[in-house]
């Protein structure tokens, strides 16, 4: 895991940046932003997986699901979720 | 050493990429592009051995730049896309037919085999040849002439093995045969267990002929119906006309086994089958076509000059397991055209096509299958 531990730093580094950029499009949340952070949230589960962050995988992707159908309502939670994770991530959990 | 540029948008990836094939210093990563619209220009510029490619980009995405790169700067291209869209999707077959060569899932870091398979996949792909917009090389070879079969035998089972490179020419071939085809067509893709769901819709959606996921259960095999493996099962017929998905060891390392497939159409099938090789690395297969041929059966590979990659075709042609040797449109039209002969009991025009004239005498030494098992 000598490998994970060299890409934690950057990895919240771009978490951080795309967890923000994320929350902002949900809130504005029309179609286009929605798509947008579909986007956003698919590349962060593709890089929490490719690190084996299991739970910022899991969160961004069922994230990601809720953004491509549209579903507003479940959203904010999910995307909190998603804050929670890269959270556990930064305090040295995976 | 090996040169490699890498696109992806995600820079984090392209970061752990580039970690994971230089590990073993053979291969190198000289460069990279964050989209479709630099990836030209950075190719051009670098002339690399190989390019691995994310699928899913803003911009102009995976599949269309693929196109343009084989349009403009023809290299090998391994498709390494997030894993959700292996089985949920046909993205990564859509990607070969324009050209890539394969593609697999990201690797993990935490998965040490999936690390290695990537950088053993741009080993085997780096030196393939590819060409300048592939769909020209087709076109020169489908303008509908019918190679004579004077050893072909009526045929009642199409069976087909595809390695690597080779669901492009899976497509060739199934597109050219019409909804009402005469015979049934198995075909062993050698492709992750995960993929074989997306493979299945990719290959319903370029044919008009019925798909079927054989599982472990008995099925019927229908003339004109497409027979793909439902499951990491070896295809097996048990007797003619019917097949099942086998959960066998796996043989030589495969599972389903190209080989163990044409082992099962020698003994159930004889000579009223054809046996047909593609694209691919290693062996699986040619062990299997050689005890198909030794029934007395038509044995095609697709010719290595036209194949995406040469290995296996190449190895069953030189060691007589594959009697002829033509490009995917040409196996089409060679199947189509022993089909009408059959149906019709005349004799095709002959063939024009030098290609179709390449046949390779039967090796004594091929006469008796292997046991299954033996290495």
């Amino acid at each position: 895991m000598e490998m994970r531990e060299s890409f934690r730093a950057p990895f919240l580094t771009m978490a951080w940046q795309r967890h923000a950029r994320i929350a902002d499009l949900v809130s504005r949340g029309d179609v286009a932003e929605l798509r947008s952070a579909a986007s956003e949230l698919h590349c962060l589960s593709g890089e929490a997986s490719m690190l084996d962050f299991k739970g910022v995988a899991e969160a961004a992707r069922l994230a990601e699901k809720a953004a491509r159908e549209g579903d507003r309502d479940a959203l904010p939670k999910l995307v909190a979720g998603l804050h929670a994770a890269i959270k556990a991530v930064e305090d040295g959990g995976t | 050493m090996i040169r490699v540029v890498t696109v992806d948008d995600s820079s984090l990836s392209r970061m752990i990429l580039t970690r994971v094939l230089e590990a073993d210093g053979d291969i190198k990563v000289v460069g990279e592009a964050s989209n479709g619209f630099e990836a030209v220009p950075r190719i051009q510029e670098l002339k690399p051995d190989l390019v691995t490619m994310d699928i899913d980009m803003p911009g102009p995405n995976g599949l269309e730049t693929i196109q343009r790169i084989m349009h403009t700067c023809p290299v090998p291209i391994l498709v390494v896309t997030g894993e959700r869209l292996g089985p949920e999707t046909d993205l990564g077959f859509r990607a070969i037919q324009l050209g890539a060569l394969d593609f697999m899932a990201k690797p993990s870091i935490a998965d040490e085999a999936s690390m290695v398979r990537l950088r053993a996949q741009v080993r085997a792909l780096a030196t393939v040849p590819v060409f300048l917009h592939t769909e020209d090389r087709e076109q020169l070879s489908s303008t509908g002439r019918m190679p004579s079969l004077p050893d072909a035998p009526p045929f009642s089972l199409v069976a087909i093995a595809s390695g690597t490179g080779g669901p492009k020419s899976v497509a060739t071939i199934l597109r050219s045969l019409p909804a009402d085809f005469g015979a049934p067509i198995v075909i062993v893709q050698q492709m992750p267990d995960k993929f074989s769901g997306a493979f299945a819709k990719y290959v319903q959606s370029i044919t008009e002929l019925r798909v079927t996921l054989v599982e472990a259960m008995p099925h019927d095999c229908m003339p004109g119906e497409v027979l793909l493996s439902g499951a990491d099962a070896h295809l097996y017929f048990p007797r003619r006309g019917v097949i099942v998905g086998m959960h066998g060891e796996p043989y030589a390392g495969q599972r389903p086994s190209a080989t163990v497939l044409l082992r099962s159409v020698a003994e159930t099938y004889g000579s009223s089958a054809v046996g047909v090789l593609l694209s691919g690395t290693g062996d699986d297969g040619i062990e299997g076509l050689a005890a198909l041929r030794s029934t007395g059966a038509l044995t095609l590979a697709e010719s290595p000059s036209s194949a995406a990659v040469a290995d296996t075709p190449k190895a069953a042609l030189e060691c007589g397991a594959a009697a002829r040797a033509l490009p995917a449109q040409m196996i089409a039209n060679c199947i189509l055209s022993a089909m009408a002969g059959m149906n019709k009991k005349t004799t095709a025009p002959p063939s024009t096509d030098p290609l179709a004239t390449t046949a390779v005498p039967p090796s004594s030494t091929l006469a008796e299958p292997r046991k299954h098992g033996d290495v």
